[in-house]
């Protein structure tokens, strides 16, 4: 198996508009959830949500504007920052030799939406002629091969939340293996359409929002949480041969050094312990290290009362009393659940707190739960954490559970 | 009266930020930057301005006089109505 290498970081988030910006509003937990600005929100329960200001108008030419569902726009983005990034030139790279993969839950949801709306809700007929391009879940994926002219595998991962952890994963083999030079990875989610943030709603598993503080509503960890926040982003890296990252001069942010899966098998939507910590297992074999080389993890840490407890027993089971050693940070108390993204910014996320040998905090946790006693960085970020590994975890609805183990980058 | 040709371009400058100066019944829609796919959906606003209903099959359209061409015939059948205007300004019939 060869090294891989990321060379290159896009992000379009709640948290910023480029990984860097990302990174720095983590590091001072500063929250990108707030009260959703739409026209709707008066017909929600709770109208929260981490949304984007994103004016699409500023990246693409009106024509093919008019093809790009949200999600598509925003992953679209993010690729084009994580290849400038890489300043890879894919004219050097031999055809069908770079693939892109892709996570996306929802797809093309305000796209889906605007149809249902239009049948149902106007009892019209006149369905827009690109609503199957623009709503299909490939769509993502499409456009950055079309954009780029990446003529090798382009795949999508629809395993919602753990959809581009999954994706970066399977690009990680690919390269591993010798089949690919290069790919792009990550996840792109548009979630914040009417009708998803209703069903969303009708599952009982959203916020409510903190009445003094709504930019708080998601509390990772802590006793009071009460749920999650959906969040709308993109977040894409560039994976390559080491010896290839090596050889051109790239920038290196950092390593995948695994990759594992399990499947809970047991329940749609409730974690289990031994399914979460298989997937966590599954990643230190393939990466061949043992509990004892991991030195943080970003959890999966939704802010569901179930997550939440059900992830800390199983990093319990894996690492035993080091369990309470190690820096554990959810991000998504600032982001919120970005759902087939999520897992793609916290990669990178983590990738650069550990750059900057820093812990990442889990911001608003002020009420330790005694099924939650781990170290979760609480509210403060923790400078002079010299990680040189980490895990990254995202447990799925559906019971998909993907776990990257991430390397600090230098010469092992 | 504003003619056909008029209306389409007035939505090619609004949807596509085309600019005007520049549209000829000669244009071809390919090089506007609406190829095959582009022309479904530009057939779509079509249907709502000018309050006709396409045929299910699709119509060979290269130019900009092409579409007008064909909204024209779909016009005067479907409205019973002769065309206001077409490319040229000037009533179709002397007599009208």
């Amino acid at each position: 198996m060869k090294r891989v290498a990321v060379t290159g970081v896009g992000v379009v988030s709640p948290l910023g508009a480029s990984a860097a910006e990302a990174y720095r509003s983590a590091y001072r937990g500063r929250s990108g959830i707030g009260l959703l600005d739409a026209p709707f929100a008066h017909r929600l329960l709770s109208p929260l949500a981490a949304a984007l200001r994103f004016n699409a108008e500023d990246h693409f030419d009106p024509p093919k504007l008019r093809m790009l569902d949200r999600v598509s726009q925003f992953a679209l983005v993010a690729a084009s920052q994580a290849l400038d990034e890489a300043a890879i030139n894919l004219r050097d790279v031999d055809s069908g030799r770079a693939g892109v993969f892709v996570g996306t839950a929802m797809g093309g949801s305000h796209t889906v939406d605007d149809g249902y709306k239009t049948l149902y809700g106007d009892d019209s007929d006149r369905l827009k002629p690109f609503s199957v391009l623009m709503g299909m879940y490939n769509a993502p994926a499409a456009w950055i091969s079309i954009e780029h002219g990446i003529d090798g595998p382009n795949l999508t991962y629809s395993t919602a939340c753990s959809s581009s952890t999954v994706a970066i994963g399977e690009a990680w083999l690919r390269i591993a293996s010798g089949g690919l030079d290069i790919a792009i990875a990550g996840g792109a989610e548009a979630p914040l359409s009417f009708g998803s943030l209703k069903a969303w709603e009708a599952l009982h598993t959203l916020a409510v929002a903190d009445a003094c503080a709504p930019w708080a509503s998601c509390k990772p960890f802590s006793k009071n949480r009460r749920g999650m926040v959906l969040g709308e982003g993109a977040a894409m890296l560039v994976l390559e041969p080491w010896e290839r990252a090596v050889a051109r001069g790239a920038f290196i942010h950092g390593e995948i050094l695994g990759y594992g899966l399990s499947t809970d098998a047991g329940h749609i939507t409730r974690p289990s312990v031994a399914g979460q910590a298989a997937a966590i297992r599954a990643a230190l074999a393939s990466a061949t290290l043992n509990p004892s080389a991991i030195d943080a993890i970003n959890a999966h840490g939704t802010g569901t009362l179930a997550n939440d407890a059900t992830e800390t027993a199983a990093i319990k089971a894996v690492f035993g009393e080091r369990a309470y050693r190690i820096p554990i940070s959810a991000t998504k108390a600032l982001h919120g659940h970005l759902l087939g993204a999520a897992g793609a910014l916290e990669c990178v996320l983590s990738l650069l707190a550990m750059q900057h040998a820093v812990a990442l905090p889990t911001m608003h946790l002020q009420t330790p739960d005694p099924e939650c006693d781990l170290d979760y960085v609480a509210n403060c970020a923790r400078d002079g954490v010299p990680a040189r590994t980490m895990l990254s975890s995202s447990f799925a609805f559906g019971g998909t559970n993907a776990v990257l183990v991430l390397g600090a980058g230098a010469s092992r | 009266m504003t003619t056909t040709f008029e209306r389409i371009v007035s939505m090619l400058v609004k949807d596509y930020q085309l600019n005007a100066d520049a549209l000829t019944p000669d244009s071809a829609l390919d090089e506007l930057g609406i190829d095959s796919l582009g022309v479904a959906e530009l057939m779509f606003n079509v249907e709502d301005e000018f309050k006709i209903t396409l045929p299910p099959e699709a119509a060979r359209l290269a130019t900009v006089g092409d579409v007008v061409h064909y909204i024209d015939g779909l016009v005067a059948a479907q409205h019973g109505v002769p065309v206001p205007g077409g490319l040229i300004k000037a009533p179709l019939s002397p007599a009208a």
